[in-house]
């Protein structure tokens, strides 16, 4: 009897991972950071650090704080900018093995669509993750994602600047996540990103003083992941757009109930900061089990929750 | 050398002053790769997922070939859960990680620490001693029950000269106001760790009387790495990471 080979790949629109297992953004760096401790190459994709037009300094110190099993960062999207990006960051990226997703952050409509243009130029990179979620800028970020006719507006300004596949990252910081899902998923986008941190804050008891210099900031890590699951599952239902989860995975158990949960991937974040190879160690544990299962492939189980 | 991650075995936790324990770790031959300066990440903690987030810790002291000493003050649940843990026990390590000092090839050598800032003063100055250099060490704690080595470093040839803000022991008074009698005697390179303050007013002392210095900076951190970018300083020249930037900075860029 001929042993099959256990199919790991997983389709996000037009992008196709080797494997269903990613680095989250602003967790990995631009994989340099990481790559003498872990074997990159057995990861479906690394997603940068988020990436403005022109370089960000970011928020005052301190900029992270750790929680209840998980921490709150407000790091400000601090990044050396398009230009040193494509200069000095993405050579190295190419060379590692995994997928490149840039993930892209501007303050208009305009800056969104000129990352677009500029990344779909550079070559190496395979797809573009759309941040309209992060907590910890002025503009930007979260005040398209809360809407669904902006967050759609920013989605089809990408999509209609660029061949890449498109990834749009998705906040849970709204009533209603499915509403912008679908507003989204409209725009033709490859895939859906569930979910962001959520805004949360923290005050030293003691001093009176907040623990972030930004006083507010995001939550991650495993405190959220509930929240992050949700999200996927309603999204998923909802869309026929490929979703990928994100949030508070560490071990290969909390992949198996997002791809049941309805993602076809997913993203591995703060759980690196404990241990560099927990990416690698939540893939191959999702093998094993996959293989014990006895299926074919990955994607057998997505969507595959008994209700 | 880059920075590896490995299971280290505690060869002991040893309470070595009122709220400070000396953690001796079995690393393997990589302790005597790491230069004086560096750090390590620790953890994770515990099974679980709380508290989350791994710790950083200069080395210390180098201690024979093969293990390192970190010196924890006990500031919060982290700390505390390492303070009780039992030899034998395995706990991972990242390291060794960020910047060294970089001591001039001449002169004495000052070095000024404040409370358990002090920590990765006492690898330079073993290192230092080790080359025949002479090296002073200026070492302010609250009070004498927090001090920490004090003996151990003069015996292997050091001027220690110890402050404490109560009186206790030694001089009485901040360790900057002893630093600044004993200024302007032809050192012209220091090294301090310590509390911010006492950086700012070291680094003040510094350019008041020419001397090149370097500061050793904390800050909360989740990677250790570069990765995360939560231990940036908003510093004149942009922003700088505390892990891989530093920890070691010259003091101009930073004061």
């Amino acid at each position: 009897m001929v042993d099959l080979e256990l199919d790991m790949r997983a389709r996000i629109g037009r992008l196709e991972l080797a494997k269903p297992v990613m680095t989250a953004s602003g967790t990995f760096g631009f994989g340099e950071e990481y790559r003498s401790l872990v074997d990159l190459g057995a990861l479906g994709a690394i997603v940068t650090k988020g990436i403005s037009l022109r370089p960000r300094a970011g928020n005052p110190a301190p900029r992270i704080a750790e929680t209840p099993c998980g921490m709150l960062n407000a790091v400000g999207l601090e990044n050396p900018g398009l230009e040193a990006f494509l200069r000095d960051k993405l050579p190295g990226l190419r060379e590692m093995g995994p997928a490149v997703v840039v993930n892209i952050l501007g303050d208009t409509l305009e800056d969104y669509a000129a990352l677009a243009r500029a990344l779909d130029g550079a070559g190496g990179v395979d797809a573009l993750e759309v941040n309209i979620s992060c907590p910890n800028v002025e503009r930007g970020g979260l005040a398209f994602g809360t809407d669904p006719a902006l967050a759609a507006e920013v989605a089809a300004a990408v999509r209609e600047s660029t061949r890449l596949p498109v990834l749009v990252k998705l906040t849970p910081d709204v009533t209603d996540i499915a509403a912008v899902a679908r507003a989204v998923a409209a725009t033709g986008v490859d895939g859906l990103v569930c979910i962001n941190t959520l805004r949360g804050m923290a005050i030293d008891p003691l001093s009176g003083r907040p623990r972030l210099g930004k006083v507010i900031g995001g939550l991650s890590g495993p405190a959220i992941r509930p929240v992050a699951l949700r999200a996927v599952f309603e999204v998923a239902r909802e869309v026929d757009t490929a979703v990928v989860g994100v949030g508070g995975i560490g071990c290969w158990q909390d992949a198996v109930e997002f791809l049941r949960a309805g993602a076809v991937a997913v993203q591995v974040g703060c759980a690196t900061f404990r241990d560099p190879s927990a990416a690698v160690m939540v893939l191959r544990g999702l093998e094993d089990f996959l293989k014990g299962l006895g299926v074919r492939s990955c994607s057998q189980l997505v969507g595959a929750v008994e209700l | 050398m880059k920075p590896i991650r490995l299971e280290a075995e505690l060869l002991d936790a040893r309470a070595v002053a009122r709220q400070m324990v000396r953690l001796r770790l079995r690393v393997g031959p990589c302790a005597i790769r790491a230069r004086p300066g560096q750090f390590v990440m620790l953890g994770p903690l515990a099974e679980g997922m709380d508290p989350f987030l791994n710790r950083p810790f200069s080395i210390h002291r180098l201690e024979g070939p093969e293990a390192w000493e970190l010196l924890v003050a006990e500031v919060g649940r982290g700390t505390r859960m390492l303070a009780r843990l039992e030899p034998s026990a395995r706990l991972p390590v990242l390291g060794p990680l960020g910047s060294g000092f970089e001591p001039p090839a001449e002169g004495e050598l000052l070095l000024v620490g404040g409370g358990a800032g002090v920590a990765p003063l006492f690898f330079l100055a073993e290192d230092q001693l080790a080359r025949g250099r002479r090296v002073r060490l200026f070492y302010g704690a609250s009070s004498a029950d927090r001090l920490v080595g004090c003996e151990a470093l003069a015996a292997r040839g050091a001027r220690v000269e110890i402050c404490t803000d109560d009186g206790s022991a030694g001089f009485g008074g901040f360790v900057t106001a002893r630093l600044e009698q004993a200024l302007g005697d032809g050192s012209d390179w220091l090294a301090a760790c310590g509390p911010e303050p006492m950086l700012r007013a070291v680094t003040g002392l510094a350019r008041r009387f020419g001397l090149a210095a370097q500061v050793s900076l904390e800050n909360r951190m989740a990677c250790g790495t570069g990765a995360c970018m939560g231990c940036s300083l908003l510093l004149a020249g942009g922003p700088r990471r505390v892990c891989v930037d530093g920890p070691v900075f010259d003091a101009r860029e930073v004061f």
